[in-house]
Formats: C-alpha cells, structure tokens, sequence
C-alpha cells in the first residue's frame, strides 16, 4: 500500500528519507507525524533508523542503499557511520564510497538486482555498487537525464520513470532492469520521481500532493495494491486448476 | 553485432584515403585554388535532411494498462541502436566504452556513431572512462576527430538532440577546377565577428591567401610562452619562454588564487606572482621588439587564455588590440606552448586539405585523418589512429605528385622502410623497395669457453695447469674435490670430531703431494697427461675411502677403466701416508703445509665470512682449534663482523690458543690474534694449586658462618622453651615466682646471703626465682628430674 507523508511541509519525502527491504532510514529532527507514518508501517518487520549523513538530513539523496547493503558519501562522519552500523542488521554491509559525485542517492537508482548510474560514475565506485549491493550496474540516461537516481523509482516488482521518457527508452529500460515500468509523477505532477516517493517490495510512501491517481498508478505498479489478485490467482492459477481438475 | 544497423553513409570514412593536404606556400597552391566554388557540404548550404524530433510521450498521455505491466522481450540500446538476442550481449553492451560513449555524445546533442566507428575514433585508447580522461596523445586525437565528423552520420536520425540551425565548421569547403573538394580552415577567411556568407567573396579571400602569408603566432599556456613570425614557410623570428606561474600539481596560476581573496603569503606563491609579472615583462619587451612584424604582418593566431588576456590586451599601450579584425583564435586543441607547438600550428593552418573528388563525395562533410607533427621532417604526418606508435609514417605528398597518389593504405604504411618518412621519397619508390634476404653463417667458436666454465671462480693456483679444455675439465673436477674436503672439514669442526678432521687434512695433503709430483713431470703426451689427471682425482677419492675405512664404496664410485689406472698409485699411496708427519700433530710445519690445505682452512666459508677456526671456537671445541692450528689455520683472520677466532670462543677455547701459543711461541702473530699471553702446563699446575687453596678456604668460612648461626639458633629455642613453660604456669605461680626473685634481688643488693625458697622435689637443687618444671604441683630443676619423679611414683 502506498501512505502519503509529509516532512517538515515538504512533499519530497524522498529527500529525508531511504527505504529499502531491509531497512528504513529517516532524517533526524524531523516531526514525529513523519517518523510515525514509517514506524507505523514497518516497526514490526525492519529497523527505522533515524540518521543524517554528513551533518546534513537530506539522507535519501547523499546514499544509495537495497537489502545487501548501503553506500554512504566519503562525507558521512565516523561517528553517523557507526550509528547507522550499530541499527542496521548484520547482513547489511556499509561503506563510505570515494565518489566525485557525493549525492549517490542522485546519481545511482538500484533495487536488489539491478542499479542504473550516472554514465559518469567512477569505475571504483561501480566495483563497490557490484562488491556492496550485489547488483549488475548499467550506465544510462533516463529520458536525456543523467540523474538517474532521482528521476527513477523502482523495486523488485516495478519501476516508475519520468513521463518525458520515450516508449522505446521505456521498453528499453524495462528489459534491461528487467522490471515493469510506466511513466508517471508524484506529488500532482512532479517527475522527479525518487524525491517524492520511496518505495520497497511492500510499501511506499509517497508526498503528501500525490494525487490518488497518481497512488493509484503507484500502487498497481509496484504491485502495493491490497485489493490486487494475488499471483496465485493470476498467474498459478492455470497451473492450479490443471492440477486440481 | 550491429552489423544491420550500420549507417548507409559508412563509407564516408573509407573515402578520406583518398585524403591529401599541401601547403598555402606551396608553388602547387596555384592549381588547387583555380575555378573555385564553394562545396555542397557546407552547412546551410548543403542539402540536409529534417531531422523530426522524438515523439515525446507526456505522462498524461501514457494510457495506464495494468495489463501492460510487463517486461518487453525485445532487448534493444537506442542510443546505440542495436539490439541484442540474449541477456548477456545486453549486459556486456551497458558496460562497454562505445555504449558510454554514445551517451556521452546523445547528451551533447551529437547523433551516435556505430562500433566500427567508434573503433577507429577510439583506437588505441583503452578506456574512456570518467575517472581517467588523462590528456594524453590518443585523447586529443579523440577529441580532434570528434570536432570534425559531427556530421558524417547526418542522415540518420538524431534522438532528443537540438537541432542547430545554422553550424559553422571550422573548415569551408570548396570545389576547384579538378574537381576536388578542398577545405580550409574557416579563421583563414574572415574574423570571427565579421562572418562572410558571399560565396564569391569567399572564393575572392581564398584565391588571394597564398600571397598573404606573412602570419604571427601567439601562444601562451600555464606560464609557457611561444611565439613566432612565418613567412610563408620561414620563420622569421620565433621566441619561446617558461616562467613558474602555475602552482605544481595543485594546478591554476597563482593570480586566479589570488583572485579568491585570502592571497597566500608563501615564498611558493610570491614567487609564482614575480614570475608571472616576469613572463608578462618578458611578452611585453618581445612583442615591442617584433612591432615591426605585428604591424605588417597578415595574420595574427592566438592561444590566450582568459586569465592570461591581460597581458596581451590590457594595460594602456596593449599589445594587441581587441578590434584588430587580423587577430585569429587558433581553431583546434593546441598543446604545451612550444616552437615545435607553433610549427605545427602553422602547418595545420596552412594546409589546404583535398578529399578527392567532389562528385563521390556528395553532400557528405569529409573528415580528415588525425594529422601528427614529425619534429624530423618539420611537416605534419597522416597517422592512422589504430597504429599505437608512429612507426612506418606516411610520407608527405609533394603537391604535384598529390593528384596521382594512389590511397595509403595502412597495409602499405607498414611495409614502408624508416627512410621513407623524407619529405621528397617517391611513393612509387617506396612501394617497389625490396628487402633482400641475407643468409649468412655465424661463427660462435669464440664464444665457447662460456660453455665449459663451471659455475665456481678457478684457483689462482691452477691456471698455470689449465692449458686446454681438459685441463680445465680436470680443474672442475678439482673444484669439486675441494667442495667435498671443505664439507668434510665444515662438518669435523662443527661437531667437534678430531679423527674426522685429523683424515680429511691428511686426504687433502696426500692429493696435493700427488698433484705437485705431477706438475713436476708435466710435458708429457696428452694422453699420459689425461691418464694421469684422471688417476689423481680416482686416487683422492681412493685415499680419502680408505682414511675413513670404507673401502667397499670404492668400486661403485670408479668405473672400470679408471681402476686399472689407480691401481698404480694406490700402491704408492701408503708409503706417503707413512712418510707424512701427521700422526704427531707438534710437528706439522707451516713450510710442511701444503698451499692448497692452508688455503682451504684459511679461506672463509658461508656468509659471514667465518674460517674452520671461528666455527671450532664458537662450537667450543679445543681440541679441534689445536689441530686446525697445528695444521697451519691463521689464527689472525676475522670474519665478516671482525671477529678474531679468540675473541669468538669460551675460556676452555681460549686456553686452547693460549696453550698452542706457550708450545709455539713464533708461529703466528699472536698479538694481531689477540691472543694475550701463552699458557704452560707449570703456570696450569700452579693455578690449579691455587685455585684447591681457595676452594678449601671458602669451605672453612662457610663451616664457621655455619656453627655461628646454629648457636645463635639454639639460644632462641631455649629462650622460646622458657616463655612457653612460663606462659604454662598459673596467674598465682607467676606471681610466686615473681616475688622470689624479688625477695632474692633484695637480698643481693642488701649483700646477704642467697635464700632457698624452694627446692628441686627430685635432687632438692635450688630452684628459687627459675621457672620450675612442674606437674600436679611437684616441682623440678630440670626434665630429667620429672622422669625420674614420675617414674618412681609410677612405680
């Protein structure tokens, strides 16, 4: 399901928070109606961590992060590494990336199998996406953009890309990060998509402006939607009912 | 891998080959430049296709499916436009150097190039990633070409790039009477802010360029300046300078920190600001010393940078003045400011390129090779890109041989001798040189006696005998002999064995007698000689298995043939065994001694330099250093950390040396050996006299010390006893006890007599004012008395 939230009375929620299947990061300083809509959804299941990185709460830009592990900028101090090492669970490694481009959360979008990067990234740092997050690295544009990390959304079940993007980019992007993906907005029509939203395998939570019919395009997308068939009833189900019959 | 994708203008690249440049100054120029018109291909005026710009699909208009939700199987790059069969081609592609490439260029609004393309940009260059843009060679090659071909691929389709309207290259091309397109480079023609678009007057400037040639270049780069004055292909004046500006390896001059604010105040940095203010002094004084050529000159190329433009156009009489329509930025990448800089930048501008014919062509804009400076020739060299090193260079095509050269291939730059690459070599030459095969028989006899030379370095001592190459086969034997002795001797001394040192010396000097006898009667004949050499180191082996008793080994070491010769020496053998004077050890002589035994006991062994001598000491053993001494081992040798042989070992050692040194008093140098003073049995016997004495004296003083200490020891028992036989006696018996002793210390100091207060119950002695023994208020002097009483009244 996807919630809407607001940070401070700013919709780019994105910005103050990361979301992964792991864990949760949060912006420190933040209201507790913010923290409370991640808590409320995920306290049971995965760690929400509130940190900043760098002294700066902006967190959701700085790193980049999926359910194997975090990067965080060279910025990050020893003391906030530490801290976020100390919540995060075991199996998350995290590192502090030497990258020109410090915002890896602007220059790098990945779920847990796939990251797209800025065609200029630094090739240590794709050594350490690949050692750090176990995923294969693509060097490309969204919609003539090389901030990929902020223009694009996507989970294990979905992607979201700006509504610039070409059908043949989108068809092209679909097959190489081997997710569906549509364009769309968040936050009544803004296409910087990561900034607006952050979305995991279950759960997204979005801007408060996100229009319903953009929840909606969300929801069905990242497969959110509690009133979707489930796949047993989708896709098992010839399968079943050949079995059953 | 796109091989069906490929530009239908891929040939655009191949017709380059017929690509050839001469110089404005040239006498052929003339020819080239008659019946001009200008090109089709240039822009505005060629013909060009629309290129429609990419349906953008808005968000809005995406029709949101939830069917559609799926992952398409058609794997495709469009930047790229190529497709691929399988997950992996598609992997390997996002992650080569072309894919970046072409995103590279999609960004900056240039259409993509095809791998083949792209290959020949890139040749050499191994990566292009954005961490390692290095400003080397094949970079600037890179972006060379890049300038020049945007439009090689103008008929495909541009995605999402803007579409400029009107593009200048930095060349305009023209058609002349041949019929060839010819290009020059744009700045030649008309001043940047005075654009001419009239064919005509174009045509007009160019015909009139070869009588203009009088051109000033300009260049001025991180403290580097050069500058030079050409006349068609003189060069009239040139002048090159370097001045410290830029700060080192943090890179940027010194005043754009400055300009920063907060100037640091290093003598770094105030020397980069002299220096500066120096180099700009030093431009100033040059430039006014070239006036004369600045005023008459035609044209005038410049490489300024912006920081640097106040050196050239500041100040109140500047050098050169901003409106000056002569002044002309130079149009492509330059280098390090430098003469050979400046004549290629001359070379560059002058040159007229030719395409080849204007027809096949087409509307195609032409691409000129990368061109490369030869310091050698002074002249401006075609270079293909793929080839790493400039190894075969093309030669430049005089003018009029330009029309019939056939295209240089890069199969044919390879076969091209070094001397090809002067200026005038025909081409025709060129092709029709052979390389003539020789075949030619190298003789490597002098180079034989690497061969034979064994690893060890041969004694001094042998040379004399090593007359030919058996000598030298008998001398390696020799060696290894000498390895063998030297191990038996190593190991004799470390583990102290004497019987084992005493038959190794004896074996060596019994082989060295035999070999000095043998030298005596050396010109023989050369078999005898053989013989004999052979037989002697059988018979060492021989000698040194029957020293050790082990006569058995003997017949498998020695092959048939060698036997029957030994035989003979074996036979002699026993009798200089019998005649050497080795069994009594005193009376080995250093003159007795053979060289080669001295030699091998003096020479040190391993890497620390240590003799037989050193290795016996610190082992302890003092019988071995007797023999070694005995057998002429030089005590005054160190070893590598300067250690004497007496300074190594314990005392037993060093009575070793003193008492060989009180039995020879003159053999060696014992005060270089440090060894102090000689010790004889007499002097031995006295201290050990001496040393039993002290022995005996410090056993009678412990004795007393001993009996001293157990007096003292009982007193405080019996002082111990008699508290615990008081503390035993009741509070009213202490107080008894104390007022007899009163009473008996009243009547001392009164002078009376002694009173008896009470009395022994057993012998009735006086016990008054003493702690009686007691038991059921019987009282006693003593135990014994007790046991007495007791017994009896048991009893």
């Amino acid at each position: 399901m996807a919630v809407r939230a607001q940070f401070e009375g700013n919709n780019e929620i994105g910005v103050f928070s990361k979301l992964t299947n792991n864990y949760c990061l949060v912006a420190i300083g933040g209201s507790e109606n913010f923290y409370s809509v991640f808590e409320g959804e995920l306290a049971d299941t995965i760690p929400v961590v509130h940190a900043s990185i760098a002294g700066c709460r902006i967190i959701g830009r700085m790193c980049v992060g999926n359910r194997h592990g975090l990067l965080v900028p060279n910025t990050t101090t020893d003391q906030e590494l530490q801290h976020i090492r100390n919540a995060l669970p075991d199996t998350v490694k995290i590192y502090r990336a030497e990258e020109k481009l410090s915002a890896l959360g602007n220059v790098i979008a990945c779920n847990d199998y796939v990251a797209l990067v800025h065609p200029d990234l630094d090739r240590e740092t794709e050594e350490l996406l690949v050692d750090t997050l176990n995923v294969e690295v693509f060097r490309h544009t969204v919609a003539s953009n090389v901030l990929v990390g902020s223009y694009t959304a996507f989970s294990n079940q979905g992607g979201m890309v700006p509504p610039k993007t070409s059908v043949e980019d989108l068809d092209e992007l679909s097959s190489l990060l081997q997710v569906p993906l549509v364009a769309g907005t968040v936050n009544r029509g803004s296409d910087v998509l990561a900034a607006g939203l952050v979305v995991n395998d279950w759960m997204a939570v979005c801007g408060q402006d996100t229009t319903s019919t953009e929840v909606s395009v969300i929801e069905s997308v990242f497969k959110l939607s509690d009133r979707e068939p489930s796949q047993i009833q989708t896709q098992m189900r010839d399968s079943l009912v050949d079995t059953l019959s | 891998m796109e091989g069906s994708k490929s530009s239908p203008k891929r040939g655009t690249r191949s017709l380059t080959a017929h690509y050839s440049a001469c110089l404005l100054h040239d006498a052929a120029i003339e020819e080239k430049l008659q019946g001009l018109t200008i090109a089709s291909c240039n822009s505005g005026q060629g013909e060009r296709n629309e290129h429609p710009g990419e349906p953008v699909t808005g968000g809005d208009q995406v029709p949101f499916l939830p069917e559609k939700l799926v992952v398409p199987d058609v794997m495709s790059c469009n930047c790229c436009k190529v497709s691929f069969t399988d997950r992996e081609d598609q992997l390997s592609h996002y992650k080569s150097d072309w894919h970046r490439y072409n995103l590279h260029r999609r960004l900056t609004g240039q259409p993509f190039v095809t791998e083949d393309t792209f290959e020949e940009i890139a040749g050499d260059v191994s990566s292009i990633s954005g961490s390692d843009e290095d400003d080397d060679d094949a970079d600037a090659v890179l972006r060379e070409t890049t300038n020049v071909i945007p439009h090689q691929d103008s008929g495909m389709d541009l995605t999402s790039s803007p579409i400029v309207n009107e593009r200048k290259f930095h060349k305009i091309f023209f058609k002349n009477a041949l019929g060839e397109r010819i290009s020059v480079y744009r700045c030649l023609l008309h001043h940047k802010k005075d654009p001419v678009t009239d064919p005509t007057e174009l045509v007009k400037t160019v015909t009139k360029l070869p009588k203009q040639t009088k051109w000033i270049i300009l260049m001025v780069s991180a403290g580097h300046f050069a500058g030079a004055v050409f006349h068609g292909k003189q060069v009239i004046e040139h002048k090159t300078f370097h001045r410290y500006t830029v700060r080192a390896k943090r890179g940027t001059a010194q005043s754009s920190r400055d300009k920063q604010g907060n100037a640091p105040k290093s003598a770094g940095a105030r020397l980069r600001r002299y220096n500066e203010a120096a180099l700009s002094q030093e431009i100033q004084e040059l430039m006014s010393s070239w006036s004369e050529h600045l005023a008459s000159c035609h044209l005038i190329f410049v490489r300024i940078p912006t920081n640097n433009r106040a050196m050239f156009y500041g100040g109140k009489n500047p050098i050169l003045k901003k409106e000056d329509q002569r002044i002309r930025i130079i149009p492509f990448a330059t280098r390090r400011p430098t003469f050979s800089e400046a004549k290629r930048v001359h070379q560059m501008l002058a040159s007229v390129e030719c395409y080849g014919q204007d027809a096949d062509l087409g509307g195609i804009v032409p691409m000129s090779p990368p061109r490369f400076y030869s310091a050698e020739s002074g002249q401006l060299e075609v270079r293909e890109p793929r080839e790493p090193k400039p190894k075969a260079k093309a030669p430049k095509p005089e003018p009029e041989k330009a029309d019939r050269q056939e295209s240089l291939s890069s199969s044919q730059h390879a076969v091209e001798p070094e001397e090809g690459s002067s200026s005038d070599a025909d081409p025709d030459i060129v092709t029709d040189a052979q390389l003539v095969e020789h075949m030619q028989t190298v003789d490597f006899s002098h180079l034989r006696q690497f061969e034979c030379t064994s690893k060890k370095k041969r004694g001094k001592k042998k040379k004399g005998v090593t007359k030919d190459n058996n000598a030298e086969a008998e001398s390696a034997v020799l060696d290894e002999d000498r390895m063998k002795w030297r191990n038996r001797l190593f190991t004799a001394c470390k583990t102290g064995d004497v019987d084992a040192l005493l038959s190794a010396l004896t074996a060596m000097k019994d082989s060295q007698t035999l070999k000095e006898k043998l030298t005596d009667s050396s010109p023989e004949s050369c078999v005898t000689f053989e013989q004999q050499s052979l037989s002697d180191t059988s018979s060492t082996i021989l000698s040194q298995g029957l020293q050790s008793s082990n006569s058995t080994s003997i017949a498998s070491v020695e092959d048939s043939k060698n036997v029957e010769n030994v035989d003979g020496e074996t036979s002699l053998h026993p009798d200089k065994d019998a005649t050497s004077p080795r069994d009594d050890g005193s009376s080995f002589d250093a003159t007795q001694n053979s060289d080669i035994t001295t030699d091998m006991l003096n020479s040190p062994v391993g890497d620390s330099k240590m003799t037989f001598l050193h290795l016996a000491a610190r082992e302890g053993h003092a019988e071995i250093i007797t023999t070694l001494l005995t057998s002429g081992a030089d005590p005054t040798i160190k070893d590598g950390s300067g250690k004497l042989p007496y300074n190594v070992g314990e005392t037993e050692v060093r009575n070793a040396f003193r008492r060989f040194m009180a039995a020879f008093p003159t053999r060696y140098d014992y005060a270089k050996a440090q060894v102090p003073s000689p010790l004889t049995p007499e002097m031995e016997n006295e201290k050990k006299i001496k040393m039993a004495e002290k022995r005996k004296q410090k056993k009678k003083a412990a004795a007393e010390r001993n009996k001293e200490k157990k007096a003292v020891e009982a007193q405080t028992r019996a002082e111990n006893q008699e508290k615990e036989r008081y503390l035993a006696l009741s509070d009213r018996e202490k107080r008894a006890l104390a007022a007899e002793r009163r009473i008996l210390h009243q009547r001392n100091e009164q002078g009376k007599d002694r009173p008896v207060l009470s009395r022994c119950y057993q012998c009735g002695a006086d016990i008054t004012g003493k702690i009686p023994f007691e038991y059921s208020d019987y009282q006693f002097c003593t135990t014994k008395c007790l046991r007495e009483h007791r017994g009896k009244a048991a009893s």
